[in-house]
Protein backbone atom coordinates (compact mmCIF):
# COMPACT_ATOMS: atom_id res chain seq x y z
CA UNK A 1 0.00 0.00 0.00
CA UNK A 2 1.61 3.37 -0.70
CA UNK A 3 -0.27 6.49 0.94
CA UNK A 4 -3.53 6.88 -1.57
CA UNK A 5 -4.18 3.61 -0.98
CA UNK A 6 -3.04 1.81 -4.24
CA UNK A 7 -1.68 -2.11 -4.09
CA UNK A 8 2.02 -1.90 -4.84
CA UNK A 9 3.31 -5.28 -6.59
CA UNK A 10 6.75 -5.77 -7.12
CA UNK A 11 7.68 -7.42 -10.67
CA UNK A 12 10.01 -9.00 -12.98
CA UNK A 13 10.66 -8.52 -16.54
CA UNK A 14 9.86 -11.85 -17.36
CA UNK A 15 6.48 -11.84 -15.24
CA UNK A 16 5.60 -8.58 -15.71
CA UNK A 17 3.06 -9.28 -18.64
CA UNK A 18 1.10 -11.81 -16.52
CA UNK A 19 0.64 -9.63 -13.74
CA UNK A 20 -0.78 -7.31 -15.83
CA UNK A 21 -3.31 -9.96 -17.47
CA UNK A 22 -3.84 -11.40 -13.62
CA UNK A 23 -5.06 -8.11 -12.43
CA UNK A 24 -6.85 -7.34 -15.38
CA UNK A 25 -8.83 -11.12 -14.55
CA UNK A 26 -9.18 -9.95 -10.91
CA UNK A 27 -11.12 -7.09 -12.11
CA UNK A 28 -8.85 -4.25 -12.36
CA UNK A 29 -9.84 -3.35 -15.79
CA UNK A 30 -9.60 0.38 -15.83
CA UNK A 31 -6.19 1.71 -17.33
CA UNK A 32 -5.11 4.58 -15.68
CA UNK A 33 -1.18 4.95 -16.74
CA UNK A 34 1.83 3.41 -17.98
CA UNK A 35 5.09 5.80 -17.13
CA UNK A 36 8.88 5.24 -16.27
CA UNK A 37 11.01 6.42 -13.36
CA UNK A 38 14.64 7.16 -14.43
CA UNK A 39 16.02 5.83 -11.14
CA UNK A 40 19.81 7.01 -11.69
CA UNK A 41 20.50 9.25 -8.59
CA UNK A 42 17.80 8.58 -6.45
CA UNK A 43 18.79 6.94 -2.34
CA UNK A 44 16.66 3.72 -2.93
CA UNK A 45 19.40 3.10 -5.16
CA UNK A 46 19.76 1.59 -8.54
CA UNK A 47 21.73 3.82 -10.64
CA UNK A 48 21.58 1.22 -13.23
CA UNK A 49 17.97 0.79 -13.47
CA UNK A 50 14.57 2.33 -15.16
CA UNK A 51 11.06 1.64 -12.93
CA UNK A 52 7.95 0.81 -15.11
CA UNK A 53 4.95 1.70 -13.50
CA UNK A 54 1.44 0.64 -14.83
CA UNK A 55 -1.20 1.71 -12.53
CA UNK A 56 -4.78 -0.17 -13.07
CA UNK A 57 -7.88 0.40 -10.85
CA UNK A 58 -11.20 -1.71 -10.04
CA UNK A 59 -14.34 0.16 -10.00
CA UNK A 60 -16.57 -1.21 -6.82
CA UNK A 61 -19.79 -0.70 -7.70
CA UNK A 62 -20.52 -1.10 -3.88
CA UNK A 63 -17.51 0.90 -2.40
CA UNK A 64 -14.46 2.81 -3.28
CA UNK A 65 -12.17 2.51 -6.43
CA UNK A 66 -9.00 -0.04 -5.53
CA UNK A 67 -6.07 0.77 -7.31
CA UNK A 68 -3.31 -1.57 -8.13
CA UNK A 69 0.42 -0.73 -9.66
CA UNK A 70 2.94 -2.71 -10.89
CA UNK A 71 6.40 -1.96 -10.69
CA UNK A 72 9.30 -3.30 -12.41
CA UNK A 73 12.52 -2.62 -12.78
CA UNK A 74 14.88 -3.16 -15.64
CA UNK A 75 18.11 -2.51 -16.83
CA UNK A 76 19.06 1.38 -18.24
CA UNK A 77 21.31 0.55 -21.16
CA UNK A 78 19.28 1.15 -23.66
CA UNK A 79 19.41 -1.80 -25.77
CA UNK A 80 18.22 -3.80 -22.55
CA UNK A 81 15.67 -1.17 -21.36
CA UNK A 82 12.91 -3.70 -23.03
CA UNK A 83 9.55 -5.25 -21.84
CA UNK A 84 6.94 -6.93 -23.49
CA UNK A 85 4.10 -4.84 -24.58
CA UNK A 86 0.62 -5.56 -23.20
CA UNK A 87 -1.36 -2.92 -25.94
CA UNK A 88 -2.89 -6.31 -26.92
CA UNK A 89 -3.93 -6.70 -22.99
CA UNK A 90 -5.77 -3.40 -22.55
CA UNK A 91 -6.76 -1.20 -25.37
CA UNK A 92 -5.16 2.44 -25.62
CA UNK A 93 -1.64 0.83 -23.79
CA UNK A 94 0.02 1.26 -27.37
CA UNK A 95 0.04 4.98 -26.65
CA UNK A 96 1.56 5.09 -23.36
CA UNK A 97 4.31 3.16 -24.54
CA UNK A 98 5.18 4.70 -27.13
CA UNK A 99 5.21 7.64 -24.84
CA UNK A 100 7.36 5.75 -22.58
CA UNK A 101 9.97 4.62 -25.24
CA UNK A 102 9.80 8.47 -26.00
CA UNK A 103 10.65 9.78 -22.92
CA UNK A 104 12.60 7.05 -21.69
CA UNK A 105 14.05 4.90 -23.59
CA UNK A 106 12.39 1.60 -22.48
CA UNK A 107 11.28 -0.27 -25.90
CA UNK A 108 8.02 -2.52 -25.78
CA UNK A 109 8.40 -6.22 -27.52
CA UNK A 110 5.49 -7.06 -29.80
CA UNK A 111 4.49 -3.14 -29.61
CA UNK A 112 4.75 -0.09 -31.35
CA UNK A 113 8.18 2.25 -30.90
CA UNK A 114 7.01 4.57 -33.56
CA UNK A 115 7.93 7.99 -31.89
CA UNK A 116 4.44 9.60 -30.26
CA UNK A 117 5.41 12.96 -29.33
CA UNK A 118 9.30 13.61 -29.70
CA UNK A 119 10.11 13.40 -33.12
CA UNK A 120 14.35 13.62 -34.00
CA UNK A 121 16.23 12.28 -36.47
CA UNK A 122 18.56 11.69 -33.51
CA UNK A 123 16.39 9.65 -30.66
CA UNK A 124 16.83 11.79 -27.14
CA UNK A 125 14.61 10.81 -24.00
CA UNK A 126 14.17 13.99 -22.03
CA UNK A 127 12.94 12.21 -19.07
CA UNK A 128 16.01 10.79 -18.77
CA UNK A 129 17.98 12.26 -15.93
CA UNK A 130 21.02 12.75 -17.91
CA UNK A 131 19.61 14.04 -20.46
CA UNK A 132 21.26 17.73 -20.95
CA UNK A 133 18.26 20.67 -20.97
CA UNK A 134 19.98 22.74 -23.35
CA UNK A 135 18.26 25.76 -22.78
CA UNK A 136 19.25 25.60 -19.00
CA UNK A 137 22.61 25.64 -19.85
CA UNK A 138 22.42 28.66 -22.42
CA UNK A 139 20.11 30.78 -20.63
CA UNK A 140 21.97 32.73 -17.67
CA UNK A 141 20.20 31.50 -14.48
CA UNK A 142 18.67 34.71 -12.42
CA UNK A 143 19.85 32.80 -8.86
CA UNK A 144 23.43 33.35 -9.91
CA UNK A 145 23.75 36.41 -8.70
CA UNK A 146 24.98 37.13 -4.82
CA UNK A 147 23.86 40.29 -3.06
CA UNK A 148 27.28 40.18 -1.25
CA UNK A 149 29.28 40.21 -4.49
CA UNK A 150 30.86 43.08 -3.52
CA UNK A 151 31.71 42.84 -0.81
CA UNK A 152 34.16 40.36 1.30
CA UNK A 153 31.37 38.24 3.01
CA UNK A 154 31.03 36.81 -0.69
CA UNK A 155 30.48 33.35 -0.59
CA UNK A 156 32.83 31.12 -2.24
CA UNK A 157 30.19 28.50 -3.33
CA UNK A 158 29.16 28.87 -6.32
CA UNK A 159 24.82 27.56 -6.78
CA UNK A 160 24.24 25.68 -9.60
CA UNK A 161 20.48 26.22 -10.64
CA UNK A 162 18.56 22.86 -10.55
CA UNK A 163 18.91 20.37 -13.04
CA UNK A 164 22.51 21.73 -14.75
CA UNK A 165 25.53 19.38 -14.25
CA UNK A 166 28.85 20.62 -13.20
CA UNK A 167 29.99 22.17 -16.18
CA UNK A 168 33.27 20.35 -15.63
CA UNK A 169 32.01 16.90 -15.98
CA UNK A 170 29.93 17.82 -19.56
CA UNK A 171 33.49 17.62 -21.32
CA UNK A 172 34.81 14.46 -19.66
CA UNK A 173 33.81 11.34 -21.93
CA UNK A 174 34.45 9.07 -19.59
CA UNK A 175 31.84 10.33 -17.04
CA UNK A 176 28.77 7.88 -16.02
CA UNK A 177 25.09 9.03 -15.94
CA UNK A 178 24.81 8.45 -12.32
CA UNK A 179 27.99 11.16 -11.67
CA UNK A 180 26.22 13.18 -14.01
CA UNK A 181 23.43 13.53 -11.83
CA UNK A 182 25.04 13.08 -8.68
CA UNK A 183 26.41 16.77 -9.99
CA UNK A 184 23.26 18.18 -10.56
CA UNK A 185 22.60 21.79 -8.44
CA UNK A 186 20.04 20.24 -5.79
CA UNK A 187 16.32 22.64 -5.23
CA UNK A 188 16.69 23.29 -1.37
CA UNK A 189 14.78 20.83 0.86
CA UNK A 190 11.20 22.10 1.19
CA UNK A 191 10.30 23.48 4.37
CA UNK A 192 7.71 21.78 5.99
CA UNK A 193 4.20 22.61 4.88
CA UNK A 194 1.61 23.57 7.45
CA UNK B 1 -14.98 37.45 -5.28
CA UNK B 2 -12.92 40.44 -6.88
CA UNK B 3 -14.81 41.93 -9.57
CA UNK B 4 -11.77 44.20 -10.52
CA UNK B 5 -11.54 46.10 -13.87
CA UNK B 6 -7.98 45.26 -14.37
CA UNK B 7 -8.50 41.43 -14.80
CA UNK B 8 -8.00 40.27 -18.48
CA UNK B 9 -11.43 40.24 -20.08
CA UNK B 10 -12.90 36.23 -19.92
CA UNK B 11 -10.02 35.15 -17.64
CA UNK B 12 -11.41 33.17 -14.67
CA UNK B 13 -11.87 35.36 -11.35
CA UNK B 14 -10.40 33.85 -8.91
CA UNK B 15 -11.89 34.13 -5.47
CA UNK B 16 -9.48 35.11 -2.06
CA UNK B 17 -9.51 31.64 -0.97
CA UNK B 18 -8.08 29.81 -4.16
CA UNK B 19 -6.96 32.38 -6.67
CA UNK B 20 -3.48 32.67 -8.51
CA UNK B 21 -3.96 35.53 -10.40
CA UNK B 22 -0.76 37.42 -9.33
CA UNK B 23 1.79 37.70 -6.69
CA UNK B 24 2.22 40.50 -4.41
CA UNK B 25 5.81 41.51 -3.27
CA UNK B 26 5.61 43.57 0.26
CA UNK B 27 9.28 45.08 0.08
CA UNK B 28 9.35 45.81 3.56
CA UNK B 29 9.89 42.22 4.52
CA UNK B 30 12.16 41.62 1.35
CA UNK B 31 15.96 40.87 2.41
CA UNK B 32 17.43 39.94 -0.94
CA UNK B 33 17.67 36.49 0.16
CA UNK B 34 17.34 35.02 -3.29
CA UNK B 35 15.73 31.79 -2.27
CA UNK B 36 12.93 32.59 -4.18
CA UNK B 37 14.83 33.55 -7.52
CA UNK B 38 16.57 30.06 -6.98
CA UNK B 39 13.80 27.96 -6.45
CA UNK B 40 11.51 29.43 -9.22
CA UNK B 41 11.56 26.56 -11.60
CA UNK B 42 10.99 29.13 -14.90
CA UNK B 43 13.41 31.18 -13.73
CA UNK B 44 10.87 34.04 -13.88
CA UNK B 45 12.26 35.87 -11.16
CA UNK B 46 14.82 38.53 -11.01
CA UNK B 47 16.31 40.44 -7.85
CA UNK B 48 19.21 43.35 -7.87
CA UNK B 49 20.32 43.87 -4.91
CA UNK B 50 23.71 45.23 -2.97
CA UNK B 51 24.81 45.56 0.38
CA UNK B 52 25.36 48.40 2.35
CA UNK B 53 27.54 48.36 5.34
CA UNK B 54 25.03 49.49 8.32
CA UNK B 55 25.49 52.99 10.20
CA UNK B 56 27.94 54.46 12.17
CA UNK B 57 27.83 51.83 15.55
CA UNK B 58 25.45 49.18 14.14
CA UNK B 59 27.75 48.71 11.42
CA UNK B 60 31.79 49.45 12.77
CA UNK B 61 31.50 48.41 16.47
CA UNK B 62 34.95 47.98 18.04
CA UNK B 63 33.47 44.68 19.78
CA UNK B 64 32.73 43.19 16.80
CA UNK B 65 35.85 42.14 14.00
CA UNK B 66 33.66 42.04 10.84
CA UNK B 67 31.26 45.37 9.69
CA UNK B 68 27.60 44.41 9.68
CA UNK B 69 25.99 44.80 6.09
CA UNK B 70 22.84 44.57 4.99
CA UNK B 71 21.36 43.43 1.82
CA UNK B 72 19.51 46.61 -0.28
CA UNK B 73 17.03 45.52 -2.93
CA UNK B 74 17.60 47.83 -6.14
CA UNK B 75 14.80 45.90 -8.10
CA UNK B 76 12.67 43.01 -8.12
CA UNK B 77 11.12 41.20 -11.29
CA UNK B 78 8.27 39.02 -12.25
CA UNK B 79 8.32 38.22 -15.99
CA UNK B 80 4.64 36.99 -16.13
CA UNK B 81 5.05 35.91 -19.35
CA UNK B 82 7.43 33.12 -17.82
CA UNK B 83 5.77 32.64 -14.80
CA UNK B 84 3.47 29.22 -14.02
CA UNK B 85 1.62 30.62 -10.79
CA UNK B 86 2.98 27.85 -8.82
CA UNK B 87 3.51 29.86 -5.60
CA UNK B 88 6.70 27.90 -4.84
CA UNK B 89 8.46 31.46 -4.33
CA UNK B 90 5.62 32.32 -1.58
CA UNK B 91 6.18 29.20 -0.20
CA UNK B 92 9.57 29.41 0.26
CA UNK B 93 10.10 32.94 1.52
CA UNK B 94 10.89 32.85 5.02
CA UNK B 95 10.09 36.51 5.16
CA UNK B 96 6.34 35.85 4.01
CA UNK B 97 7.91 38.82 1.52
CA UNK B 98 5.28 37.43 -1.36
CA UNK B 99 1.86 36.34 -1.39
CA UNK B 100 -1.01 35.93 -3.37
CA UNK B 101 -3.25 38.56 -4.85
CA UNK B 102 -6.21 38.86 -6.54
CA UNK B 103 -7.13 39.52 -10.21
CA UNK B 104 -4.97 38.12 -13.07
CA UNK B 105 -2.14 39.89 -14.57
CA UNK B 106 -3.28 42.33 -17.58
CA UNK B 107 -1.96 41.19 -20.84
CA UNK B 108 0.50 43.31 -22.99
CA UNK B 109 1.05 44.79 -25.81
CA UNK B 110 4.77 43.11 -26.17
CA UNK B 111 6.69 40.31 -23.99
CA UNK B 112 8.22 43.40 -22.19
CA UNK B 113 5.55 44.84 -20.90
CA UNK B 114 5.20 41.73 -18.75
CA UNK B 115 8.04 42.07 -16.71
CA UNK B 116 6.63 43.88 -13.70
CA UNK B 117 9.37 45.50 -11.17
CA UNK B 118 9.07 46.23 -7.75
CA UNK B 119 6.32 48.83 -7.83
CA UNK B 120 3.68 47.51 -10.14
CA UNK B 121 4.05 44.18 -7.88
CA UNK B 122 3.61 45.91 -4.87
CA UNK B 123 0.49 47.30 -5.80
CA UNK B 124 -0.79 43.92 -7.36
CA UNK B 125 -3.81 43.03 -6.71
CA UNK B 126 -4.56 46.40 -4.48
CA UNK B 127 -6.69 48.33 -7.07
Amino acid sequence: MNRHGDEIVQTTSEQWRDAVAAALAEGFSWFDSLIGIDEVGRPSGGDEEVRVVVRLVRHDPEGDPQGRQLHVRIPRELDQARLDSIGDLVAGAAWYERETHDMFGVSFTGGDDRPLLWHLDTPRHPLRKDELLAARLETPWPGAKDPDDDTAQASRRRTLPPGVPDPQLLDDPSVTPAELVASLGRARSRRARR
Amino acid sequence: MNNDDRTTPGAPTPDAATGHGSIRLIEERCTSCMICVRECPTWCITIEAHSEVLPDEQGHHPSRQRVRTVHVLDEFTIDWALCMYCGICIEECPFDALEWAGPHVLGAADLVGLVHDRHALAEAGSR
